[in-house]
């Protein structure tokens, strides 16, 4: 170019890509530049031409044979949602199943009481020495009487423990003097 | 954004455009829900918009094919996170760019192939003062000269001057400044030019 206006200038002028004021600038430019006229002539020329390409439009055929792959493939894809949705739907069932089962069986389990460790005392004589007593007794805990005033008898007091284990009792002799 | 949607909205002639544009949400909405016909009405209305897109930016009618299904099967899986405020058309043409622009890349390598005439349908050319230039030959010549342009400019120009969206619609879409789009559509443009002189 032979003028201040370069050819990028020119090439969004002839489609009014250029901003207003610069637009304003080029025209009043070309009535006074013979090189500039000429080659926006060539431009738009040029334009028209590639703008042909507009007319072009692709066949029905070849819409028609993406339409039908597109819907197959939706057709699939669909089925293959639908079928993990089931299955989604089957793992979600199975899971509450899962989790109602084990919440009732812990509910059962905790409603059962535990069998507590059962703490027994006998009162014993104290010459008669430590004597495990036969009968179970029942409240658990009978060693802490409360006092009943007078003076302490001289007894002594066999706790048996009795444990979830059948085999294992645990008998405590206890002094009720502070021994 | 809020900008883009303004100005997609301004292109269009407000009342039938509006119309269309509820025709459309209430189309997703049934095709979201499910509704497999729905779908395949959305197709059938955008099916050429895409397709043609498609094969003036990758120049091959296979390619574009393939382009195409890959917009509406996309299309099909993320309808549901379209933003229904928002029109739609522009969304469905950024995502045949982007789906061009993988296809494209993916097929660099690929020898250029010439359109095949037989595939294409042309206007009737009787009324156009320039129907000397627009021999198959000549287009065969334009779409191959497409082609070799860069890919940001062949995308720019197409959208520009093929598909007649504004640089501030082709700036959006693209995802890039309007100085940048300008500046794009301007070297192509001078590209072309030189390519319509040789073909005299």
């Amino acid at each position: 170019m032979r003028c201040h206006h370069s050819e990028d200038d020119l090439a969004l002028y002839v489609e009014s890509d250029l901003s207003w004021a610069r637009h304003c600038e080029v025209e009043a430019h070309l009535p006074e530049c013979e090189a500039c006229r000429a080659f926006v002539a060539e431009l738009r020329e040029s334009q028209a031409v590639f703008k042909s390409l507009r007319a072009e439009m692709v066949s029905a055929a070849a819409l028609s044979e993406v339409r039908k792959r597109v819907l197959a493939e939706v057709a699939v894809s669909h089925g293959r949602f639908a079928w993990g949705r089931w299955l989604y739907a089957m793992a979600g069932l199975a899971c509450v199943v899962v989790a109602v089962v084990v919440a009732r069986y812990e509910w059962r389990r905790m409603d059962t009481p535990a069998k507590p460790l059962v703490i027994e005392a006998a009162q014993v004589e104290p010459s008669d020495g430590p004597k495990p007593s036969a009968k179970p007794t029942t409240p658990a805990l009978r060693a802490t009487r409360p006092f009943q005033g007078g003076e302490k008898p001289k007894q002594q007091v066999v706790m048996k423990l009795l444990t979830d284990d059948p085999d294992i009792v645990i008998y405590w002799l206890i002094d009720q003097n502070g021994g | 954004m809020e900008q883009a949607g303004a100005w997609w909205m301004a292109w269009r002639d407000a009342g039938g455009e509006a119309r269309a544009e509820a025709e459309i949400a209430l189309l997703i909405e049934r095709a979201v829900a499910g509704d497999h016909s729905a779908f395949e009405q959305i197709l059938v209305r955008y099916e050429r918009r895409v397709l043609t897109l498609a094969w003036r930016l990758l120049g091959k009618l296979e390619d574009a094919q393939d382009a195409s299904q890959e917009v509406f099967l996309r299309t099909f899986r993320f309808l549901h996170r379209f933003d229904r405020r928002r029109p739609f058309e522009p969304w469905l043409v950024r995502m045949t760019v982007n789906v061009c622009r993988d296809v494209g890349r993916k097929r660099m390598r690929d020898a250029g192939v010439a359109l095949n005439p037989e595939t294409l349908e042309s206007a009737p050319t009787g009324t156009d003062p320039h129907s000397e230039f627009t021999s198959a030959e000549d287009r065969r010549m334009l779409h191959g000269l497409l082609r070799e342009l860069p890919e940001k400019e062949r995308t720019a120009l197409v959208l520009r001057d093929l598909e007649g969206l504004s640089t501030a619609e082709v700036a959006e879409i693209l995802g890039s400044s309007e100085v940048t789009v300008r500046s794009q559509i301007s070297k192509a443009r001078l590209k072309i030019r030189k390519a319509v002189e040789r073909m005299k």
